[in-house]
């Protein structure tokens, strides 16, 4: 058995090494540092954010634009005004439309 | 209050304990799994690479990576042995890379104090000088054989002798079947007691 084997016996004189007490502290630590972003992760993190919200900002404002409805120009309020006098007229408005496009 | 009751509800948690609450950010759980693990790793990685500061820096990062692979950790192989496919792989990943950056693979402890080493023997009986040194020289032909050795077969070897694996354990660790495992270790142990001849008779009297 190799459990007899002096060979495997002489390996016991050199034991594994030992750690020091504060590896597992210094693991801990060394977690710590590189779930936390660096400085230069956290420019481009804040980069990353400005950009974003520009490109949020300019799409909204594109998108919103066109919803907008264009500015009244100054033939729209009469156009209006023109309809209404139409409308307040009543059927002898049609007679005089149908006359007027004769 | 604890913001882990868990600890104080198992106060022996297994690994598989401990890898649920790591996957849940417990820093808590994870420092009492490096120290339950730390012997083992760290000491197997420094009879490894033979170089005890970067073998401190390989040992972090497997705990790292355990730390990491807590969220996808299915309990279905043993932790043990899934621990040290993590130490094989960042081991031979350090080989490979010492390869390429054309680096002495295996650094000579004669060229160097090894003071860590050192400061680290047990001081079990009070010996003369001349004792002290032939057990430090022979500890030194001992890693220096052990460093000798192909990568599977060191591994093999320090995962037997030092960690006491299964064959089963080790197979699994180096991916492998149990004969070949088994091979692994018949030719270590020929290389071994061919370099270390001269010490098996003197090995009972030092």
């Amino acid at each position: 058995m190799e459990s007899n084997d002096p060979i495997w016996k002489l390996l016991d004189r050199s034991p594994l090494p030992e750690p020091d007490a504060w590896f597992a502290a210094r693991t801990v630590a060394r977690l710590r540092r590189e779930r936390r972003p660096s400085w230069t992760g956290r420019l481009a993190g804040a980069f990353a954010w400005v950009g974003s919200t520009a490109v949020v900002a300019v799409l909204a404002v594109h998108f919103w634009g066109a919803q907008t409805p264009p500015p009244h120009s100054a033939n729209t309020a009469k156009i209006q005004e023109a309809l209404n006098y139409i409308a307040d007229r009543g059927p002898e408005t049609d007679l005089w439309l149908a006359t007027s496009i004769q | 209050m604890s913001p882990h009751p868990s600890h104080d509800s198992l106060p022996h948690p297994d690994d598989v304990a401990l890898m649920r609450l790591i996957a849940e950010g417990d820093e808590e759980a994870f420092r009492l799994l490096v120290e339950r693990h730390q012997h083992l790793v760290c000491g197997t990685i420094t009879k490894m690479l033979g170089d005890p500061i970067e073998a401190e820096d390989l040992a972090q990062q497997v705990f790292l990576r355990v730390y990491k692979a807590a969220k996808s950790y299915q309990p279905s192989a043993q932790f043990k042995t899934w621990l040290f496919t993590i130490v094989r792989n960042l081991v031979l990943n350090e080989y490979r890379r010492r390869t390429r950056a054309w680096l002495q693979p295996l650094p000579s402890q004669d060229d160097e104090e090894s003071g860590s080493y050192d400061a680290e023997l047990p001081d079990k009986t009070a010996k003369s000088p001349d004792q002290q040194a032939l057990e430090k020289e022979m500890m030194r032909a001992i890693d220096r054989a052990i460093l000798a050795l192909p990568e599977q077969q060191r591994l093999a070897v320090i995962l037997r002798r030092y960690d006491e694996f299964s064959y089963e354990e080790i197979a699994a660790v180096l991916k492998t079947t149990v004969p070949s495992t088994k091979s692994l270790l018949f030719r270590a142990r020929e290389s071994l007691r061919e370099a270390l001849q001269r010490y098996l008779g003197e090995g009972e009297s030092i």
